[in-house]
């Protein structure tokens, strides 16, 4: 086991229960690594959703709370707003954050509360059984689309861009480095933080979207269909066509933060909660 | 001059780490651990260029670069 893991992992809870070349294992990785550089273990508290990507926090030995399907969100407000102090963390699923708790993001995020979200975006419900999600790509076959998807997919960061959020950034698990700096400016943010990973799920998305149980080609695919922010700005719409766009999307450092507001109008205690 | 520890315990073997790797010095080791995966093995240790994308990428945490002196 990796130094790091040895210092911030749960050993009973050993080893992942996560299918062989998943995605989450990366993430998870890349939130322990912007936790040790920023040196905040104790101020940390993590909040998990249902579905693969909820069971990141139940690793990692720090403040964790487990929540109902697409409720992380009211969870961790009430964390946040119970001690300001705490630097909260929310992993959630694709279908967690946009299926079931849809309305709870989008509020969270023009609250501007202080706390960071990490969306595993894997296209799918893959805990379930491959069911069409918010995410899965138009026209994709999946368990419960033989004829293929007639939707077309959320665009995460675009609605958290527009519902208020201040710090947006996309990312892929084939990114890890730049995925745990960008955890680690987001954390240090003060403003609601949205991060979407795009992570193969060589089990569920693997086989039935794209036709490849194999880690490594499913995540090149992925990769193959984003651009950097950077070079995007040099090509036209047309070859930016169904491209996700990676990078820092946005970082608005003017708004006032929820909990700041909150206290600050709460009078009596001097815009001080309670100790 | 950087020493690949794999702990073959953690592997699943999705080698992720061999496909990533911009030197491909990690092969399948052919050994098997004891939930049945096959871990990878460090090939050629001399070509390694201590980018650390297999420590980085690995799902399991379960590969380290240690400095050698």
């Amino acid at each position: 086991m990796n130094p790091i893991g040895e210092k911030y992992l749960r050993k009973k809870a050993l080893p992942f229960l996560w299918c062989p070349g998943c995605g989450n294992g990366t993430i998870l990785g890349a939130t322990v690594r912007a936790i040790e550089s920023l040196g905040i273990r104790e101020d940390v508290a993590l909040v998990g959703g249902i579905g693969c990507s909820g069971w990141i926090p139940v690793y990692i030995d720090a403040d964790t709370l487990h929540s109902l399907h697409g409720r992380t969100l009211p969870f961790a407000t009430g964390l946040k707003m119970s001690n300001p102090k705490r630097k909260v963390i929310v992993f959630t699923g694709d279908g967690d954050c946009l299926g079931i708790g849809g309305n709870h993001f989008i509020h969270t995020a023009r609250r501007n509360l202080d706390i960071t979200v990490i969306m595993v975006n894997n296209q799918i419900y893959g805990m379930t059984g491959g069911q069409v999600a918010p995410t899965t790509p138009l026209k994709a076959k999946t368990k419960t689309s033989f004829y293929g998807n007639p939707e077309d997919p959320f665009d995460a960061c675009e609605l958290a861009k527009v519902a208020g959020a201040t710090y947006v950034a996309r990312w892929t698990a084939a990114h890890a480095l730049s995925l745990s700096r960008s955890i680690a400016e987001a954390i240090t943010h003060e403003g609601f933080a949205f991060i979407e990973v795009i992570a193969q799920c060589p089990t569920q998305a693997g086989r039935i979207i794209y036709g490849t149980a194999d880690p490594a080609r499913l995540l090149d695919t992925l990769k193959a269909q984003t651009v950097s922010v950077k070079s995007a700005s040099k090509l036209d719409a047309e070859a930016l066509q169904g491209k996700w766009l990676i990078g820092t999307l946005h970082h608005d450092k003017g708004k006032t933060e929820f909990s700041r507001s909150y206290f600050g109008m709460a009078g009596p205690r001097g815009g001080k909660p309670a100790a | 001059m950087v020493d690949i520890i794999i702990d073959e315990q953690y592997c699943k073997g999705c080698e992720l780490c061999m496909h990533y790797c911009p030197k491909q010095i990690l092969k399948k080791s052919g050994r098997r651990n004891a939930k049945g995966y096959v871990p990878p093995m460090v090939a050629d240790p001399e070509q390694c260029s201590n980018c650390r994308t297999c420590e980085l990428i690995c799902p399991e945490l379960a590969i380290t670069l240690e400095d050698k002196p």
